[in-house]
């Protein structure tokens, strides 16, 4: 089924949710653009146009091919921008382009899995666009050069505060959607009563406790510890279970 | 009770992601609430589905499974149906899975199935077998794997709802019924077509048993015959019995001369004990199984030989064939059949002559032990039978049945 096709408007507005947190970082990158870079904005459209569009694979891949094609050509007569700023496109679009794509993932571990992979992405992406001004070019450097350095030095991210929360926020809520769209997948009769529903009230609860911790003690060491422990008694209990 | 292999998964990237990404790359506290957050929900989750099926046993459910024909030889089908009943309120998702024993290959769909059931909906799951070995071939148990809603733990319950195949080598179908009377001729008391037990013998224990009692006398018949004859009303009834040919440890082994040894025995007891069922005696086939006994009524239905799943026999003469390798076998018996209700007669196979030239002196002089102890040791009737001797001690156990 096409991503898009016969959706229920609460199905939407799940979707909605659970990319809200790719979203904040697309609107956020994009917010600080000085100028605007067309081709990168054509590069994010062309990416996304394959996942909602309804036409002719060949047409959605000439939207992609073609102009890559022309990028590269001018990369080669010596002006890389529209190269770097196409690339800079793709990577916006990417998270939540493979998000889309794996909606419909018949696994729901595989869903999970590319919901992790994407949100590492989307937090590298947002630490990359941290500057007051951005351009595509500025973009890529911050995102190989920043995001690298601090990989190699084990440095930590250093978001600014609204933008932390706000992310952070959006994120329990996107997890929570994930979860909710998940189970509705395996049982669409859920909830049958206020009892199904019980065990992600708590952990919701948990979460949201978390996502407001961390408002106060940004990167505290009590969070660290409080998620580790809860995920090894976890872990410790799955593993009872098992043998 | 187990995890299903999504939620071992979830786990596991969870868990790698948290590991990796974390620790190692990024530290943001975004990346601890994810994580906590599946694995929290995920475990509370699963441990609603351990509260939920964790009561669930075989005793939860009912099962049918009905093989026709059951009695064929190499290369025929056979139809097997298996129906499931839920005895619990509740919806259920389940999968079913139908072991089947080598020599037996799937002919037509899946022996396998997967939904929900619930008291009104009842599973009915249908397939073919080919048979492709002769022997006592096995369909079962069925295998019931019972999954929480999400899916995210399961349990697996094995239900003892086995039936037998058994085939021949070539096709075998029973004679048909002898219902005439006595042949014209033979006059003598007491006479009956049974190929195995002499006219004399017969009569001799017949009379023995009961001349004492004149009300036995079938004067109606002996009238008939001319005064000439005595027949006895205990006679006919006495060779209407209830048989049970059980097939013990040990037999399953390729033998020059007999081919394997347990489908040789099962062939000649079958064969013989076809005689019993045209008189009206029923037949039981006991297969030991190690240690799990599966037992099945023979009938003759319109010429053809078949196997009853759904009768036990309440008592009886027990043909123990065996070589009683394992030596929990006869407490496993017991167990299985109420023994005091049974006369029990112990063939215990010795086949020192056909493995002699095979096996070392040490192991042969092992076997001569294993079974002179087995002789002295056990208090149930027990004869010593050599493999070429079988054919004339199972006559001389049924006739004394």
């Amino acid at each position: 089924m096409l991503l898009g096709e016969k959706m229920k408007p609460s199905e939407i507005m799940f979707g909605f949710l659970l990319l809200s947190p790719y979203i904040y970082t697309i609107y956020n990158v994009l917010s600080k653009f000085t100028t605007l870079d067309y081709f990168a904005l054509f590069s994010f459209f062309s990416l996304l146009a394959l996942v909602f569009s309804r036409y002719s694979s060949i047409i959605l891949l000439s939207l992609l091919l073609v102009p890559s094609l022309v990028c590269f050509g001018l990369f080669v007569l010596g002006n890389p921008l529209p190269l770097i700023g196409m690339a800079a496109g793709y990577i916006l679009a990417f998270p939540i382009f493979t998000m889309l794509t794996s909606y419909y993932e018949r696994k729901i571990e595989n869903l999970v899995l590319t919901y992790l992979f994407t949100l590492t992405l989307n937090i590298s992406i947002l630490y990359a666009s941290e500057t007051k001004s951005l351009t595509s070019s500025d973009l890529i450097i911050n995102l190989i050069v920043r995001v690298l350095r601090n990989i190699v030095s084990g440095g930590q991210y250093t978001l600014s505060q609204p933008v932390n929360n706000i992310f952070t926020i959006l994120t329990a809520l996107s997890c929570i959607v994930l979860f909710f769209i998940i189970i509705k997948r395996i049982e669409p009769e859920f909830p049958k009563n206020v009892g199904e529903i019980i065990p992600l009230i708590i952990s919701t609860i948990i979460t949201l406790l978390l996502a407001l911790i961390t408002r106060v003690w940004s990167y505290g060491s009590i969070i660290a510890a409080l998620s580790s422990f809860i995920i090894i008694v976890s872990l410790s209990i799955i593993l009872k279970v098992v043998k | 009770m187990k995890l299903t292999r999504r939620a071992v998964r979830i786990y596991q990237y969870t868990a790698l992601f948290f590991s990796i990404v974390s620790l190692i790359f990024i530290n943001h506290p975004t990346i601890f609430l994810a994580p906590v957050f599946i694995i929290l929900t995920l475990t509370l989750y699963v441990l609603r589905g351990i509260e939920k099926i964790k009561k669930l046993s075989e005793k939860s459910f009912e099962v049918f499974l009905t093989i026709s024909p059951n009695v064929l030889s190499i290369g025929d089908k056979s139809r097997v149906r298996v129906y499931l009943e839920s005895k619990i309120e509740d919806k259920l998702k389940i999968e079913i899975s139908i072991q089947l024993s080598e020599g037996l290959e799937i002919d037509s769909r899946e022996p396998n199935w997967s939904g929900i059931i619930d008291p009104k909906n009842n599973m009915i799951l249908e397939f073919s077998v080919k048979v492709q070995k002769s022997g006592l071939l096995e369909v079962g148990p069925v295998i019931i794997i019972v999954k929480d809603n999400l899916e995210l733990v399961c349990k697996d319950i094995e239900i003892d709802a086995a039936g037998l195949i058994y085939s021949f080598e070539e096709p075998m179908r029973a004679r048909g019924i002898v219902t005439a009377p006595l042949p014209i001729g033979l006059n003598y008391p007491g006479y009956t077509s049974h190929p195995f037990i002499g006219v004399d013998e017969q009569y001799k224990e017949s009379i023995q048993n009961n001349h004492l009692s004149i009300k036995n006398i079938d004067w109606r018949r002996t009238a008939r015959a001319g005064g000439e004859e005595i027949y006895i009303k205990e006679y006919s009834k006495r060779r209407s019995s209830d048989i049970i040919l059980g097939f013990g440890s040990g037999l399953d082994l390729e033998v020059s001369s007999y081919g394997n040894v347990l489908n040789w025995v099962m062939q000649v007891c079958i064969s013989h004990a076809l005689h019993y069922l045209r008189e009206g005696s029923r037949i039981w086939i006991l297969d030991y199984n190690d240690g799990r006994p599966v037992i099945t009524q023979l009938n003759i239905r319109y010429g053809e030989l078949t196997f009853r799943k759904d009768s036990t026999p309440s008592g009886g003469y027990l043909i123990y064939i065996s070589r009683l390798i394992d030596p929990e076998e006869l407490n496993s018996l017991k167990k299985y059949l109420n023994t005091q209700k049974f006369r029990v007669d112990i063939l215990l196979i010795d086949l020192l002559d056909e493995i002699s030239d095979l096996v070392e002196d040490r192991i042969i002089n092992h076997e001569t032990e294993r079974i002179k102890r087995l002789s002295s040791s056990i208090q149930e009737p027990i004869r010593l039978v050599k493999l070429g001797d079988l054919v004339s001690n199972l006559k001389r156990s049924l006739a004394s049945r």
